[in-house]
């Protein structure tokens, strides 16, 4: 996949993970644990992908703090960067505060993802320009070809 | 008295639809019955195929909403006070007709007859495997096994909830604004050819010879080409 679908997709499901990662810290998860059942998702999504090999290589001896960052060195963005960060940072201080830091992140993630979609959309209608420019082509071939057709007669 | 209204398949509705357009650029691009049918055929065969993908679509986003105002009205009635339970029991009666209200009333019967709330919540999330809604009925279960505030959680992520909505809302919008302008000019050249054709009839003759079919042909791959285009754009 290329790298900007790679971060379009980040964008676009990050929201999500954070809200689930906030609601198992209010179950009384710890950081890992939370980020354990992240990882546990069923689907095929490049931050599942991720979490799962950070996870592996926790159980494999990395540390903690060193796994998260290797996500972020793989793919670089700014609110996958700061929700890895901060929960790093959580396990190294503990969770208390983090919640709140998280739900600010959370929404702006969100803010964010709704801006992106708002330009796509806006965009949309600039780019349909090109195809409703084929259209025409077609059309002046059509109408424009009897006559040349005469004409040749 | 309640009526119910049976409503075509989407991929039906799509496919006759396709059906038509196809028989419509056989008819106007090749003057040709067999050339209609096969157009017809290919494209009836196309709206099947792409109803089949947007009738799943469709059943997804719309179990994802009725899901959604399920998690609001569930905060809403634990802020009344109300067990888990009851809220339960007054939600379903609340929510619009679909599937999530059917899996609830069903998620009812189950917890009246003494299953635990986990066990029931899980058969209620792998009913609807691989979506946003078996992922909240994991994160729900686990919550509530672990003593941890739903309430609090559901009622600070209502305004989310309520946020994206209301933004997928205002782009489908959008989308289809831009979808139906697209439709309009879709349908232009056969205005055209109509009136070519209906006007000028020996002056357009030359469009359904040899020569005039390879024109033909070139425009009409021209507006598919095209219309493919304009649905890639359009993917929001």
């Amino acid at each position: 996949m290329k790298k900007s679908k790679i971060i379009d997709e980040i964008t676009a499901t990050l929201g999500e993970y954070v809200l689930e990662y906030i609601i198992y810290l209010d179950s009384g998860y710890d950081s890992y644990r939370s980020l354990k059942m992240l990882s546990m998702k069923e689907d095929t999504r490049t931050i599942t992908r991720e979490l799962k090999e950070a996870v592996n290589r926790i159980q494999n001896g990395v540390s903690f703090s060193k796994a998260l960052s290797g996500i972020s060195d793989r793919i670089y963005e700014t609110n996958l960067d700061t929700f890895l960060r901060t929960v790093s940072r959580g396990f190294i201080r503990g969770e208390a505060g983090m919640q709140a830091d998280l739900r600010i992140l959370v929404e702006r993630i969100l803010y964010e993802e709704i801006a992106a979609k708002k330009i796509k959309a806006g965009k949309a209608s600039t780019k349909l320009s090109l195809p409703i420019t084929i259209i025409f082509i077609a059309i002046i071939l059509i109408s424009v070809y009897p006559a040349l057709a005469q004409f040749k007669l | 008295m309640e009526v119910m209204i049976r409503e075509i398949p989407l991929c039906l509705k799509e496919a006759g639809l396709n059906a038509m357009y196809g028989a419509l650029c056989g008819h106007f691009f090749y003057r040709n019955i067999y050339i209609t049918v096969i157009l017809m055929m290919i494209f009836c065969f196309r709206g099947y195929l792409r109803g089949r993908k947007l009738e799943s679509k469709v059943m997804e986003g719309t179990d994802e909403n009725h899901f959604y105002e399920f998690l609001i009205e569930l905060a809403e009635g634990l802020d009344a006070g109300n067990n888990i339970i009851n809220a339960f029991a007054q939600i379903h009666e609340k929510l619009p007709r679909g599937r999530v209200r059917d899996k609830l009333k069903e998620a009812m019967i189950k917890l009246g007859l003494n299953k635990g709330m986990d066990e029931v919540f899980s058969w209620f999330g792998d009913s609807f495997s691989g979506t946003v809604i078996a992922n909240w009925s994991r994160i729900i279960i686990i919550s509530f096994n672990n003593g941890a505030d739903l309430q609090k959680a559901i009622r600070e992520n209502r305004d989310l909830f309520i946020l994206k909505r209301r933004t997928k809302r205002e782009i489908d919008a959008i989308v289809a604004r831009q979808r139906f302008s697209f439709l309009i000019i879709k349908f232009m050249p056969f205005l055209i050819l109509s009136i070519l054709v209906g006007s000028f009839g020996e002056f357009s003759a030359v469009l359904y010879r040899p020569s005039g079919r390879v024109i033909m042909s070139i425009a009409l791959l021209m507006i598919l080409f095209s219309e493919i285009m304009a649905e890639t754009i359009l993917r929001i």
